[in-house]
């Protein structure tokens, strides 16, 4: 279960020297920041931009949006091999999750479904219902990513949405936003992505500027992680300010 | 004899109600049964057909041969569906859950492989449904009748504060004050009701059906009752929804023997357009009136594409929406994703404007370029013979020419409505002939309007999201076109929405308008009117984008469209797209999303605002206005101002309880509390401000409580807002209008001495 991949994950395209996530096949869940946290788009055009073969997106709270896609993707024609398809209510979600069971092949390279839990709990879904629709769609996405040995990738971003997700998924994945960016952790002890050394001068205001999370990245602790500074700043100390403009403020 | 009414359900059993010269009487049917059908793979429907079979519910089944979509039908196939019948209509909802809960327990068949049809139809409609009748209801011969087609109605009102403590010794019949004991009030009701014998009883709130029978009963009035019969039901409870991200409230729902109620808390169509706008709706939906009055616009065209669905296209109504988007690379998600085109609005003021309006364009593009979920994405065009399908513009959808379900729900409708509006144009007609006629139109626009939203609904039974993209390329389309040919002929757009534009001439000796406008019409085939002429508008910014307060931005300045001597100037703010107010050639003004058009805002405000923007139109001069909004405020300073005219009238969208912050709603909610009235979300509640900086109860006082002083320095930042929001299209927010108070103002005695 345990993902072996130490290396650092870059945003693909960009930086093309940086090491690359691995894809695990079978179902992983993601727990993201937000529901329409950009990390997934910059994971499935990482994807996307690798290997080729179709890859299947099924949305759910307008996530998929275009422009995101655009913006994540080294060129347009990166997205060339992505199928998109939105639901609107959990029967839809359903309904498109059984689809994928007709037109996923060997040749898949991705399935992804972010926020996989939030149409399951619309308020016109009722109680009695929710959770079996939910578990056969999360059982089928599982079983796809097991018997044609592909990565299908959910988001999830609360603990009640990861907890039932986490039944179903092979493996379970935390991007973890702290001091330093965005990190993620892999089953919940081993650090998939990490930024750090080099690496740093690029990514923060790479995921500052995807994520709109301004806070809590520093000058202190970029000039402290090149080396500049051989203490971190205490907590809530020197800087406080955040970074409207990380470009200015962190250049290579 | 004209079919049947109203329709009551009880214990197995229906009871028809017809009207007749002198009242109307009843029949009780028996043998009713109404129908669910569910479609599956063989295997799963004989399953359940042998369970079925002992279920005391169920009364029959069959096989039957249905169409399951719209698509099915269009390409001239059928399933084989179970056909439930049940032995009672409150029933069908109950089984479709165990039946849904079986399928899901059940490890032989996935979910969504079991699929429910008919099952949530409310009970007047299904009935009438099943048995084609036709509940538009007719008293006497159809030349005769009046906007209200010979129905007799009978008004009853309460206030909130007598609802709240079910005291009913204050009452209004048909507008007529009835104050007593409740057991004169009641006996005084008793003897309207079988003096008029109404067929409808109009109530401001559905809960004074429980309130009067018992209080009746209390007061041992016997023979009193509301319906034509003893005894009332209530039907549905309350409930608090979320629709289109806000939330609503809708009371409990009550029925009477032998009358319909129009519970006018609950019934939009009844304030748009009374009993005339529900009777026609009736005819058109097949939904008995009671129905009709408390249903949504959303609940109504669904009704008519049910009955269509069914009647015209042996197409059921789905229970859930399990039919999702096809699979669609970024790119054609991109452009479907675009939206209905605007002209961003130039900000500042333009005169002689022309408002031109695309009649109905979504409905229209809908029913001209056969827009409907079975025709987009058909994939062979079943229309001609063989012939490839034409595209939508800018999508990769293919659409199918054989004619359409969701145009033909809606010509009638579209074809209705143009009919009513040249009538009303060119014939003289009678008073109650014009009434009837705008208020059918006026049902018709709400439906026609919602057509559109409904395609893109989440809900909506027979609603597609790829209709709802195609229609707005098409939209697009138009826009552009339209653009183009304004420009050739020397207009230049200002603003436009979607189906509106607002023009202005860009060169001396421009092409006439009205030859433009009918080139473009029957270019694209749908009428652009002309819809009025200004003198001049003004285009709001954006609250946020910071108009100019300096003394750069000149009141002298040119707009870019050069044609007012008034408009703002400098780095151009964003226009609101639906913030503008203007005066009409013939004198009048129109407001759109300022203060003085919204529900909230004050009566004093909304009255000041009118005032400021006449003194613009008058004096074209912002410190003009600015002096006007000085004896406005010395006018409440002064304690001129009726508390009254100082309520605020807020929709309430959470519990008291829910609350985090303590806002001026949750003092009112607090107070409404204290008097037992209680407040769901979706109701509104009535309050002035007395203190803003208080932190409790003595916030506000609710508006029909007693009230000695009000809070001037909040009212006054209101007038200041009123203000700003007609004069920041030429440049003076709300710091530059305080500074001319304080300073630049010339004060004259008469500001604060004057009495209007």
């Amino acid at each position: 279960m345990r993902n072996p991949c130490s290396a650092a994950y870059g945003p693909s395209g960009k930086h093309s020297s940086m090491s690359r996530l691995e894809f695990e096949p079978g179902l992983t869940s993601y727990r993201v920041p937000s529901p329409r946290s950009p990390i997934l788009h910059e994971l499935v055009c990482s994807r996307l931009a690798e290997t080729p073969g179709p890859a299947y997106w099924i949305d759910a709270g307008n996530t998929a949006s275009p422009q995101v896609l655009y913006d994540c993707a080294s060129s347009p024609r990166v997205l060339d091999s992505l199928r998109i398809a939105r639901s609107f209510t959990a029967y839809q979600h359903h309904s498109i999750v059984r689809r994928m069971v007709e037109n996923a092949t060997l040749r898949t390279s991705l399935i992804v479904a972010p926020n996989v839990v939030s149409r399951y709990r619309d308020d016109d879904v009722p109680p009695w219902e929710r959770e079996e629709l939910l578990a056969a769609s999360l059982e089928t996405l599982a079983e796809l990513g097991r018997a044609l040995e592909i990565p299908v990738l959910v988001t999830t971003s609360s603990d009640e949405a990861e907890a039932t997700v986490s039944e179903h998924a092979d493996h379970t994945v935390e991007c973890v936003r702290t001091r330093e960016g965005v990190r993620l952790e892999g089953d919940g002890a081993e650090t998939m992505g990490y930024w750090r050394g080099s690496y740093w001068q690029t990514t923060i205001p790479y995921w500052v500027d995807c994520c709109g999370v301004a806070d809590r990245i520093d000058p202190v602790v970029t000039a402290a992680d090149r080396g500049l500074l051989d203490m971190y700043p205490e907590p809530g100390g020197s800087s406080g300010e955040a970074l409207s403009n990380p470009e200015t403020e962190v250049s290579g | 004899m004209t079919d049947p009414y109203t329709f009551e359900f009880e214990d197995g059993l229906v009871r028809e109600w017809n009207l007749t010269e002198e009242g109307a009487t009843f029949r009780e049917v028996e043998d009713y049964q109404p129908s669910m059908f569910v479609s599956g793979s063989e295997d799963v429907l004989s399953s359940l057909e042998e369970r079925l079979r002992s279920d005391p519910k169920v009364a029959a089944t069959a096989r039957e041969r249905w169409a399951t979509d719209l698509h099915e039908s269009h390409v001239d196939e059928r399933s084989e569906l179970l056909r439930v019948s049940l032995e009672r209509v409150g029933e069908v909802r109950t089984l479709a859950r165990e039946l849904r809960g079986d399928a899901l327990e059940s490890e032989r068949y996935a979910p969504g492989t079991v699929r429910l049809y008919d099952v949530d139809l409310d009970p007047g409609f299904r009935y009438c449904l099943d048995n084609g009748i036709d509940p538009t209801p007719e008293r006497g011969s159809r030349a005769m009748l009046g906007p209200d087609r010979g129905l007799r109605t009978l008004e009853i009102e309460i206030d909130e504060p007598g609802l709240a403590t079910e005291d009913v010794s204050e009452l209004r019949l048909d507008g007529d004050l009835v104050s007593g004991d409740p057991e004169d009030v009641c006996w005084s009701i008793g003897r309207r009701l079988d003096r008029i014998d109404p067929d409808v009883l109009v109530l401001s709130h559905g809960e004074l059906v429980p309130v009067l029978e018992s209080a009746a009963a209390e007061a041992g009035l016997e023979a009193f009752h509301l319906g034509r019969l003893p005894g009332w039901r209530r039907v549905a409870g309350s409930n608090t929804y979320e629709s289109y991200g806000s939330v609503g409230h809708s009371p409990a729902r009550y029925r009477v023997p032998g009358r319909a109620i129009v519970d006018r808390s609950n019934s939009f169509l009844w304030h748009q357009s009374g009993l005339a706008g529900l009777l026609y709706m009736v005819e058109k939906t097949g939904r008995p009136l009671q129905e009709v009055a408390w249903g949504s616009i959303g609940t109504l065209l669904t009704s008519r594409q049910i009955r269509f669905a069914r009647t015209e296209h042996d197409v059921l109504a789905p229970q859930n929406k399990w039919e999702p988007e096809r699979f669609k690379d970024v790119s054609t998600l991109h452009a479907g994703d675009r939206g209905g085109f605007t002209f961003s609005p130039e900000v500042g003021l333009h005169e002689d404007v022309h408002e031109i309006d695309f009649a109905s364009l979504y409905p229209r593009i809908i029913c001209q370029q056969n827009v409907s979920p079975e025709t987009i994405g058909c994939g062979r065009d079943h229309g001609s013979n063989g012939t490839e399908p034409s595209t939508v513009p800018e999508l990769e959808y293919d659409r199918c020419s054989k004619p359409g379900f969701l145009p033909e729900v809606l010509t009638p409708l579209l074809n209705d409505r143009s009919g009513m509006k040249r009538q009303l144009e060119s014939d003289p007609l009678a008073d109650d002939e014009a009434r009837r006629l705008r208020a059918e139109s006026g049902a018709i626009k709400w439906v026609l309007v919602s057509c559109f939203g409904y395609q893109g609904y989440r809900n909506a039974k027979f609603g597609r999201i790829e209709c709802h993209e195609a229609i707005n390329a098409y939209a697009r389309d138009i826009a552009l076109e339209a653009k183009a040919r304004l420009e050739d002929g020397g207009w230049h757009i200002v603003h436009g929405i979607v189906d509106s534009l607002w023009v202005t001439a860009c060169v001396d000796d421009p092409e006439p308008l009205e030859d433009v406008t009918q080139d473009i019409s029957s270019s694209v085939g749908i009428e652009l009117e002309h819809d009025g002429r200004y003198e001049w508008v003004c285009f709001v910014p954006l609250r946020e984008s910071g108009t100019g307060s300096g003394p750069d931005a000149s009141s002298n300045s040119r707009s870019r469209s050069g044609s007012s001597p008034l408009s703002h100037s400098g780095s151009a703010p964003s226009g609101a797209l639906n913030k503008y107010f203007g005066k009409r050639t013939d004198g009048t003004y129109k407001f759109r999303g300022i203060e003085t058009r919204r529900r909230s805002t004050p009566e004093f405000v909304a009255e000041s605002q009118r005032e400021f923007v006449e003194v613009l139109d008058g004096e074209r001069d912002p410190a003009a206005v600015c002096e006007t909004l000085e004896k406005r405020i010395g006018k409440l300073r002064r304690g001129a101002v009726d508390p009254g005219q100082l309520v605020h009238t807020k929709r309430i969208s959470r519990r008291l309880g829910a609350y985090s912050r303590r806002t001026q709603t949750v003092a009112a909610l607090e107070r409404y509390d204290r008097h037992g009235i209680d407040r769901h979300p979706g109701q509104s509640v009535e309050y002035v401000v007395v203190d803003d900086d208080a932190d409790g109860l003595g916030r506000v006082r609710l508006a029909f409580e007693d009230c000695s002083s009000v809070d001037d320095d909040y009212y006054t930042s209101l007038l200041v807002r009123a203000c700003e929001s007609v004069l920041s299209p030429l440049g003076w927010d709300r710091r530059r209008i305080r500074e001319h108070l304080r300073d630049g103002r010339t004060v004259r005695l008469s500001t604060f001495t004057s009495t209007d």
